[in-house]
């Protein structure tokens, strides 16, 4: 049989407990939500960025151009704070007349770092048709 | 009773925290998939602008060609291929433009063949760029640029195997940028009289440079046509355009009576990135292209036609009276010759002469204008016009055009045998020349038939005689007889006509000069009693 000493010890702190343990698994799930969102806008930041670039480089009307045109665009590129690094992967790809590809890359370093993935990298490819070189004749 | 009810209270919170939990684990998922969505449909939207782009870049790539004769007439303006599309239909309609108004110019004296060659020019025009209408308003024509370039862009966040595809409804064309200027450029001294007004040209500043276009999708009336051409803006790329932007200048929203198949200069494009779940990401882009190409209104393979008389006429009159027999003179060598006797009071009087020191400048210009006391503009004037048809930058140096040295009568092949036959025309680097009809048709541009006329009426500019005193060693009379001979004053009246029948263009002919000069020599003296 319980007295009412052992029922107001029993209550005390358990609360307490269950209050902490919550929160753990609710901040948990919180930082990982905010995470994803993160993620998933960076990747689309990225592409957004990958086409600019391609678009850029189409406008010009040779490869050169096209590439400094590309570069251009790419590190005049205003990141916000979780973006660490972005650049151009490789060099473009050039087809005279036809079309361009820009390669980029960015790193991510999340809101909460989970043990692991203290850094992401994203990879985004954009392809424009070439429309800075006159119609043929 | 206080047990039962301390054991419910306990793990309440717990209880509370995995439903939150799951609640906000739903959330967030959720959250997840519709940011995929909504990247997704970013993504589609990027691959749909890309295929648009290459649908705009490339629909320079459909062409037709010329099929019947009167369409052949615009051989000189085809493309490497021979071919037309939306890079060169504008010179087209240029030049069936430019031809129209060569024979509004002819006023109301203008034949029948004139009016009917301008017609047939403008059918051919009109040929051409209603089947190039048919092929760009064919959306299947299409399809394949617009796939070439839109699944070279992922669209992964729709779906793992998604690629983003043609979708056919909503593929449509618009005639956008109405008014403005075409990529025809234009100068007033390349239109007949009074004719060039009615373009309505545009004004744009290109490089630095005022320069003059022939507007686009709007009507320009001759002989009760109209031409429509398509504007092209200056210094632009082909690029995307909004959507308002595009369905407010289509036909359905803003008609085009005028031209009734009308060239399009956009297109709509729509795509789709298909899943495997139950939605599809859609998107419609509109381009507009730009050839980036501009050309100068010209006939290139024009040509106008010079034809002197193959000898100028040599007439006398002794004492006033006639000599019966004409007799004539090379341009190039001058002729002393000798004729009598006639008439001279108690005795007969013979003539000497030297016939053809008008000509000093022994070239086509210096025959054609050789009378230094003439004013020649109304013969000179439509000429440099004709010219600048056939190659707008002619700077209007006839006499430099036009040197070319008199051939004798005995050096001249061509077919003519009343007249030698110079042409000007452009030659196979592009450069203006004048040359007998032999040699011209050997260098001409391919197509080239120097043979066809011109088809105008002709006008006769009537030259004022010019005096030219008789002096020892050029005309001079010497009486002879029993009884006093007496020199009286002898000279020379040199006069012509230049007659200049203007062309359409159709065949090529712009214009025909031709010459016809002589002199007449009039020498006196009488023998009186001694």
């Amino acid at each position: 049989m319980c007295t009412k000493r052992e029922a107001r010890r029993a209550k005390s702190g358990q609360g307490l407990i269950e209050v902490l343990v919550g929160g753990i698994v609710l901040i948990t799930v919180g930082w990982f939500g905010l995470d994803l969102a993160a993620i998933v806008m960076a990747n689309s930041t990225n592409d957004g960025l990958a086409k600019s670039a391609a678009r850029a480089a189409a406008n010009q009307v040779d490869k050169k151009a096209a590439g400094e045109a590309a570069n251009q665009c790419i590190t005049h590129f205003a990141s916000a704070g979780i973006i660490t690094k972005v650049k151009m992967d490789g060099d473009i790809s050039y087809e005279p007349n036809k079309a361009v590809a820009v390669r980029t890359v960015m790193e991510v370093r999340p809101p909460v770092g989970f043990p692991g993935f203290e850094t992401i990298t994203f990879h985004a490819q954009a392809v424009e048709p070439i429309v800075g070189v006159p119609a043929d004749l | 009773m206080i047990f039962a009810k301390t054991r419910r209270r306990r793990g309440a919170a717990l209880g509370l925290v995995a439903v939150c939990g799951l609640v906000l684990a739903l959330i967030i998922f959720g959250a997840f998939f519709l940011l995929l969505f909504l990247g997704g449909a970013k993504e589609t939207s990027n691959a749909v602008d890309a295929g648009a782009l290459n649908v705009g870049k490339r629909s320079f790539e459909i062409k037709v060609e010329a099929q019947t004769p009167d369409e052949h007439q615009f051989g000189d303006l085809a493309d490497s291929q021979d071919r037309f599309g939306l890079t060169n239909i504008n010179r087209v309609w240029g030049k069936a433009l430019l031809a129209a108004a060569n024979v509004t110019a002819m006023g109301s004296g203008a034949p029948s063949e004139a009016r009917d060659h301008a017609d047939k020019l403008f059918n051919g025009a009109q040929g051409i760029s209603d089947r190039l209408a048919d092929k760009l308003t064919s959306p299947g024509n299409l399809h394949d640029y617009f796939t070439e370039l839109s699944q070279q862009n992922t669209v992964r966040m729709a779906g793992q195997t998604a690629k983003a595809e043609v979708k056919a409804a909503d593929w449509n064309t618009s005639l956008v940028n109405r008014g403005i200027e075409t990529n025809i450029e234009v100068i007033p001294e390349q239109f007949p009289a009074n004719t060039f007004d009615s373009i309505g040209a545009v004004d744009k500043t290109v490089q630095g440079k005022p320069l003059k276009f022939i507007p686009g999708y709007k009507p320009i009336t001759f002989l009760d046509h109209h031409f429509c051409l398509v504007p092209f803006k200056a210094e632009e790329k082909t690029h995307l355009i909004s959507l308002d932007q595009f369905e407010k200048d289509r036909l359905s929203a803003k008609p085009f009576p005028d031209w009734s198949k009308p060239v399009t200069n956009s297109f709509s494009c729509r795509g789709q990135a298909a899943t495997t779940g139950p939605y599809v990401e859609e998107s419609i882009s509109c381009v507009l292209t730009n050839p980036q190409r501009s050309f100068k209104l010209e006939m290139p393979r024009a040509f106008i036609k010079i034809k002197l008389k193959e000898k100028s006429t040599a007439k006398w009159s002794f004492n006033g009276i006639p000599w019966p027999a004409d007799s004539s003179y090379d341009y190039v060598i001058p002729e002393n010759s000798t004729r009598g006797p006639g008439e001279a009071g108690l005795g007969t009087i013979m003539g000497t002469c030297t016939f053809g020191l008008e000509y000093i400048n022994k070239t086509v210009y210096g025959a054609l204008f050789a009378l230094p006391t003439e004013n020649y503009d109304d013969v000179k004037n439509p000429l440099i016009q004709r010219v600048k048809e056939i190659d707008p930058d002619f700077d209007g140096d006839l006499q430099s055009l036009l040197s070319f040295p008199l051939l004798p009568a005995a050096a001249d092949h061509d077919s003519d045998s009343d007249n030698t036959v110079y042409i000007v025309f452009k030659d196979n680097s592009g450069k203006l020349k004048c040359l007998p009809e032999p040699e011209a048709q050997a260098m001409a541009l391919g197509g080239s038939d120097f043979s066809k006329t011109a088809d105008g009426p002709e006008s006769d500019h009537d030259e004022s005689p010019m005096f030219v005193p008789g002096v020892p060693g050029v005309c001079w009379g010497t009486p002879v007889g029993f009884g006093t001979p007496k020199d009286l004053p002898d000279f020379m009246l040199i006069e012509g006509d230049l007659y200049w029948k203007p062309g359409s263009g159709y065949d090529g002919c712009l214009g025909e000069v031709r010459l016809e000069r002589g002199t007449h020599a009039y020498v006196n003296g009488i023998v009186t009693f001694p």
